[in-house]
């Protein structure tokens, strides 16, 4: 707790205008650090980014690793983690402002220069327009609710929907028998798939539930099988293979061991 | 979990696997020769870059909804080497991003690629653009891209949800070509339904060693490797110690294999 | 030249789309009287609830939005449904997207009127947290201090009657979230180790085969398979409702899926029956 005092002292809460002036500084030392970083030659910018990112990792890896206060389950660390959490939540709302205006800018261009399909950019740019000012200014009126409920929900609700289109023709297209592995493959699909509804489980609805041998033949008994004994351990399988490619990716950011990857291309330059 | 204490022995395993990762790639570096498969959905990259520029239709690049992280960093190597493949063809190439955090890096990404492949003055700035963070209003503005340009091929690799058939079903309407690779083990099967190649599970993070033959990378990879033995060690040690007090016998260790 | 039934190969995608439509429509305005045999995840649900603690709040986590309405929305209903039928006091929080908490509020305060259930008394919402990991591992340690205020009349939890005796998540009966994400790691890796309360997910169809793995350990004790698992439910709860009613398309789908199925292995036997003839011959 002694780190949280010496920050609160060091850092004492603004008010009032101090609140402006501390902004103001903030991004003053942004600019400085910005430009700082321009001037610096490859070599050096590279270990600086090299130090930044493993300073941030280390930040969370120690958080989690050092022993905790059974009373709190806290560490000297775990007061830093909603602060920390709130400059990532900030630097990604400076980068939907960016991507934002990547969208304005290519859309903007075509229909400044009268390209194909200029008109759905002028919809687009409209769009953005009316949702964003609907949001911010008239957020309690009917006109927002029907923009939100009428418009961006049934859209939303129709784009999902259209996913039913594309598995029957996906699924039309990929169960062929051609091997064993895909024969094997498309009768357990339809077993899976009978077993989960009325129609295939009243094939074998005459069977009892439980409690006997005959049982294990029902459809939805076999289908229940097939997802619990077969479908789960593959899935294990592959969220182990998973979790373990995972943590070797983030160790190779974290210590940036990455070689030619994008950060180190970009600080050689 | 929120803290290593509170199951000390499941920090303790990932500090080993984290140990066992960093042993291999170190002796990579050092020099040690290490031994990968063949990954054919990855084998398959060049044959789509190839089509492409047969066609004179451009190649399309989606990291799907992966945010700046490590699924969406490894989406944008592989697309690093795509494009650098496709530099040299002078293919055109489209990359539509879902996370603005992600959009930024991507930009640097291509434009370093281009230069990599010695074509700066071919990198073009409309070619990575922000289309939307809403899962759907993204799917729409890529399955409408893919219509409009007729792309020649389409690569598929991040965090995909229910968007991804939509992906899919639409290059494939048009002929495309497409590779997929994801780590949301549910969607899978709809890449195998609807692409010509899928790179399942693990081989999604293999994939940037598989391209690159980096040795840090494969010191990487096979450092993977020993860990899936370890955790396969663990699950035996486990099955042994779960089942041997069904026969009578109470070993104090099997705690650490029942969940809190 | 190709005869018909070697184009049964590759019938043309807006013909599989049309006939798909049909279908579904009369699928919905015809519903064909099945059985529907309940499957152990449903089960495990609707035990979960009927043997909770009534002198605990039961927590329903939302994450969907208007896109997986169609799965998520009957799932959250019949957990509602049975939550006031029990007359257990309930928290709707969501996750994920905004529209969550306002699409799940809508589906409470209709069947609060239905039940007579009193907001504030009966049930509250805790609103949208964006910040998941934060506000789960909050709700471990104390409830009042990290939600701080309902989200529709915006007043400190303590005031509510419902949160009377509610501290932490060792007061909480049973954990129910319906989602269209998996979110279902944050919470099995930040709360459920903290708490006796059974853990139940209802996810869209989709997503169900990744969470048998859990089911299988008894970290979930059940689940609702997409709109499926909630009409399993509704023949739990004694309901003929909207949602076994849609069950009928969802069959009638799949029964034409496998006509497809069978349509395209006779369309690719015919061709290569063909191509072995052109080949002899």
């Amino acid at each position: 707790m002694n780190l949280q005092r010496l920050l609160g002292s060091a850092f004492p809460k603004a008010s009032g205008s101090w609140i402006w002036i501390s902004i103001l500084l903030a991004a003053l030392g942004c600019v400085v650090v910005f430009f700082a970083l321009q001037a610096l030659p490859g070599r050096a910018r590279k270990f600086l980014i090299a130090a930044v990112t493993f300073l941030a990792g280390l930040f969370y890896a120690a958080e989690f690793f050092l022993p905790v206060d059974p009373k709190t389950d806290e560490n000297f660390l775990t007061f830093a983690v909603p602060t920390v959490g709130n400059v990532i939540n900030v630097l990604a709302a400076f980068t939907l402002g960016l991507g934002v205006f990547s969208l304005v800018r290519i859309h903007g261009t075509k229909v400044v220069k009268l390209r194909e399909g200029w008109e759905n950019s002028v919809v687009l740019l409209l769009g953005i327009v009316v949702m964003a000012v609907a949001g911010l200014e008239f957020e309690d009126t009917r006109f927002y609710r029907s923009l939100f409920r009428d418009v961006l929900n049934s859209f939303d609700a129709a784009m999902f929907a259209t996913l039913a289109f594309f598995i029957i023709s996906a699924a039309y297209r990929a169960f062929r028998v051609k091997s064993a592995e895909a024969t094997l493959l498309m009768f357990a699909a339809l077993i899976v798939m009978l077993g989960q509804i009325p129609i295939g489980q009243y094939l074998t609805h005459w069977l009892p539930e439980k409690g006997s041998y005959a049982s294990l033949f029902r459809l939805d008994n076999i289908s229940n099988w097939l997802l619990i004994t077969v479908n789960a351990p593959a899935i294990r399988a592959i969220g182990f293979g998973l979790g373990i490619g995972g943590l070797a990716i983030a160790m190779r950011l974290w210590l940036s061991l990455e070689r030619g990857a994008f950060f180190e291309a970009k600080a050689d330059n | 979990m929120t803290h290593a204490s509170d199951r000390w022995e499941s920090a303790l395993l990932v500090a080993l696997l984290a140990a066992i990762v960093l042993f291999t790639i170190i002796t990579a570096q050092r020099g040690r020769k290490y031994f990968i498969r063949r990954i054919p959905g990855l084998n398959a990259i060049d044959e789509a870059v190839g089509r492409a520029t047969e066609m004179g239709r451009p190649i399309l690049m989606v990291p799907g909804l992966s945010g700046l992280g490590v699924v969406g960093l490894q989406a944008l190597t592989i697309f690093s080497y795509i494009i650098k493949t496709a530099a040299n063809f002078g293919n055109r190439i489209m990359m539509p991003v879902a996370d603005s955090a992600l959009y930024t890096v991507a930009e640097e990404v291509v434009r370093d690629s281009y230069a990599a492949a010695g074509r700066p003055e071919d990198y073009d700035s409309n070619s990575v653009y922000f289309l939307s963070d809403r899962q759907f209003a993204f799917a729409s503005g890529v399955a409408g891209t893919i219509f409009r340009e007729k792309v020649a091929t389409s690569f598929l690799f991040g965090d995909f949800f229910a968007e991804s058939l939509i992906f899919a079903e639409a290059g494939q309407s048009v002929g495309a070509i497409q590779v997929a690779g994801t780590v949301q083990t549910t969607q899978l099967p709809f890449f195998i339904a609807s692409c010509d190649y899928t790179i399942i599970g693990d081989e999604y993070y293999a994939a940037s060693a598989y391209i690159s033959r980096e040795p840090t990378l494969l010191g990487s990879l096979v450092g993977q490797d020993y860990c899936k033995i370890l955790v396969l060690l663990v699950i035996l040690i486990g099955v042994v110690g779960m089942t041997i007090p069904q026969l009578g016998k109470d070993w104090g260790f099997i705690q650490w294999f029942t969940l809190k | 030249m190709s005869n018909p039934l070697q184009r049964l190969e590759s019938i043309d995608r807006r013909i599989l789309y049309a006939v798909l439509l049909i279908i579904v429509v009369v699928g919905l305005l015809v519903p064909i009287p099945l059985p529907l045999a309940v499957g152990p995840q449903a089960r495990g649900v609707y035990e979960a609830i009927e043997n909770a603690d009534p002198g605990k709040i039961v927590i329903v986590s939302t994450l969907w939005s208007a896109s997986t309405q169609g799965e998520n929305s009957p799932q959250t209903r019949v957990i509602l449904q049975h939550l006031m039928r029990k007359r257990l006091r309930f928290a709707l929080i969501a996750f994920g997207d905004p529209q969550s908490t306002t699409l799940a509020q809508e589906l409470a305060e209709e069947l609060a009127r239905e039940n007579s259930y009193e907001y504030g008394k009966d049930w509250i919402n805790w609103g949208f947290r964006a910040d998941i990991a934060g506000t789960l591992k909050g709700l471990v340690k104390d409830i009042n201090e990290t939600i701080k205020t309902d989200s529709i009349k915006k007043r400190p939890l303590s005031e509510y009657p419902v949160m009377q005796g509610i501290h932490n998540v060792k007061d909480v009966g049973v954990i129910a979230e319906v989602s269209a994400s998996g979110n279902y790691v944050s919470w099995l890796g930040l709360v459920v180790g903290s708490t006796n309360a059974p853990f139940c997910y209802a996810p869209t169809s989709v997503m169900a085969p990744e969470l048998y793995t859990y089911l299988d350990s008894g970290q979930m004790k059940g689940m609702l398979f997409g709109i499926k698992g909630a009409a399993e439910y509704e023949r739990l709860l004694g309901i003929r409702g909207f949602t076994t009613r849609a069950i009928t398309p969802v069959s009638l789908s799949l029964v034409l899926l496998f006509v497809l199925i069978g349509l395209g292995n006779y369309g690719m036997y015919a061709a290569k029956k063909r191509d072995q003839k052109g080949a002899n011959g």
